[in-house]
């Protein structure tokens, strides 16, 4: 009886290996999913957040009014923006607006509380630099790459 | 004068992990053998800790939105929705029924997306390594739906207070619709991999049982539990979003072992797939945001106690509010947490290689023990 039931097993356990293998033998015959990264990259979908940019206005300069919110919002705390006040200009004056792209987690947080359309995400995600100080992005390298227009918020 | 014949054994210590490929993420244990056999294992946690729930008291409610997300990266969205349902329940905010479905149908996603990966990386503990390649090609598939809607591919940041951050793009029913179709197949092709195969039910069946009334003695939840027999799921037992329009019944198991709780995870892939058609079929129109809920919300003060159905058990967060725009405290009841607490119990006398499939078949992620 016990030879009977080793058999049986031995019959399904080949059985179900065998199904196992056909499976995976279907799989290795389908075109490979991977890709050889450096030389071919994948097309990324409009929406992803790569990296924080600055939207260039008509003028070419940025939009920011210097209102401070994406610094409120900012859960890394990574935005620093320098501004004064000047007589007869309403508002603030932009002297500075630095992100420092190493701390940044990507939220996409201070992207929706502007209102004034001045941030973008950014489809960018090889910022990998020797230096840790070119990770600090200021006005002109967050002005450098700019969006399809369909893409903007 | 008499010889002692007998074979003398010493017991001797083994240290596992916390830099072990099986033990997924910094977890240690250190196993005092007898041969073979484990007579006792001491786990140790904490290699992970972030300190979340403080880090969560010093923040804004909104900032730590997308820190949430990071408590289990492998879910990320539940523990964020969690997050906003706290603060949605404290507010008295009524979510419009879009952003309700949208918000289950992206969480079933990443429940599947959580699955695939248990089920690669359990197989690849039991030394099988094609599943694991499989699982990772199917989660590619979710993560590109979540991707072109949320922007992320795991931190998602997707739920705001009183509605969710983005509608779907009009390319994301095309994508949705192959997904759809191509799924059910893929795991048909995991079970035709995995579930009769002689050699893996060998190593799980019978290993590491558990019964019901012993998982819920140690706070057991999600899947874990539903494979030890025990019939509760909230999204069965205590509907949330969508669920209780969608209606759900719980996938449950009897066995307790390896096996079953490997079992339950499959199934649950196929109950998520028919959910996240139900969800696309029946999505209401509508705004996906209540209009006039401030990005800086002062959450009115009081308690509250949020549970989401996580891909690892009950995601709880108790929130106290004082009334400010920022938590006083902020608690998380994490279900990776009570899930490993049986492992001390569950291992002495199981032999050596046994470990390795009982600590995987809990699915346990250490950043969500540690948080
Ligand atoms: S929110 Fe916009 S306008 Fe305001 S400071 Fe930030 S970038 Fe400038
Ligand atoms: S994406 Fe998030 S972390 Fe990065 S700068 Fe904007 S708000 Fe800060």
């Amino acid at each position: 009886m016990r030879v009977f039931r080793a058999i049986g097993r031995l019959v399904k356990g080949t059985w179900w290996l065998f199904v196992g293998m056909v499976t995976t033998t279907k799989h290795f015959l389908r075109r490979a999913i991977t890709i050889q990264y450096p030389k071919e990259r994948f097309e990324q979908w409009p929406r992803f957040r790569g990296r924080v940019a600055m939207v260039a206005g008509d003028d070419g300069g940025h939009k920011c009014t210097a209102c401070a919110q994406c610094i409120r919002v900012c859960p890394a705390a990574c935005i620093t923006l320098e501004r004064h006040k000047e007589g007869g200009v309403k508002g603030f004056v932009v002297d500075g607006y630095v992100i420092d792209i190493g701390l940044c987690i990507y939220c996409g947080l201070c992207v929706e509380v502007c209102n004034f359309d001045a941030l973008a995400m950014v489809p960018e995600y090889e910022m990998s630099v020797y230096d840790k100080a070119e990770l600090v992005y200021d006005i002109p390298k967050l002005l450098s790459r700019q969006l399809e227009p369909e893409f903007k918020k | 004068m008499a010889t002692d014949t007998a074979i003398h054994t010493q017991e001797f210590q083994v240290n596992m992990g916390p830099q072990h490929p099986s033990t997924h993420g910094v977890f240690r244990m250190v196993l005092t053998m007898d041969g073979e056999r484990v007579v006792d294992c001491e786990p140790h946690v904490g290699f992970l800790h972030r300190s979340m729930e403080k880090m969560a008291e010093n923040r804004l409610y909104i900032q730590f939105l997308p820190m949430a997300d990071r408590i289990d990266y492998l879910s990320s969205l539940f523990c964020s929705v969690a997050h906003c349902q706290a603060v949605e329940q404290l507010m008295e905010i009524e979510v419009p029924p879009r952003a309700k479905y949208l918000r289950t149908m992206f969480m079933e996603l990443n429940r599947i997306a959580s699955h695939c990966i248990f089920f690669g990386v359990f197989a690849l503990d039991l030394g099988a390594v094609t599943p694991f390649l499989y699982g990772f090609r199917e989660r590619e598939l979710t993560m590109d739906l979540l991707e072109m809607t949320t922007g992320q591919r795991i931190t998602f940041n997707y739920p705001r207070f009183g509605g969710v951050a983005a509608d779907l793009p009009d390319s994301f029913f095309a994508v949705a619709e192959k997904f759809l179709k191509v799924f059910p197949g893929r795991i048909t092709d995991y079970e035709r991999i995995l579930n009769e195969n002689e050699i893996f039910l060998a190593r799980t069946k019978g290993v590491g049982v558990v019964d019901g009334a012993r998982a819920i003695n140690y706070g057991w939840s999600g899947p874990n539990l539903r494979a030890s027999g025990v019939n509760f799921d909230l999204r069965q037992n205590m509907p949330y979003e969508a669920y209780g329009e969608l209606g759900y019944e719980a996938v449950v198991l009897s066995n307790g072992d390896c096996y079953d709780r490997y079992l339950v995870r499959i199934l649950e892939m196929r109950a998520s797939h028919a959910l996240i058609k139900k969800c696309l079929e029946g999505l209401p129109d509508g705004p996906i945001v209540k209009e006039k809920v401030s990005k800086f919300p002062k959450v009115p003060a009081g308690e509250v106690y949020a549970r989401v159905e996580s891909p690892r058990g009950d995601y709880g967060l108790y929130l106290v509010s004082d009334g400010t725009n920022k938590p006083y405290r902020y608690k998380l009841r994490t279900p990776s947490f009570n899930n490993l607490s049986m492992i001390r119990e569950m291992l002495p006398g199981v032999y050596l290689a046994d470990v390795v499939p009982i600590f995987g078949s809990l699915d346990v992620i250490l950043p969500d023990v540690d948080r």
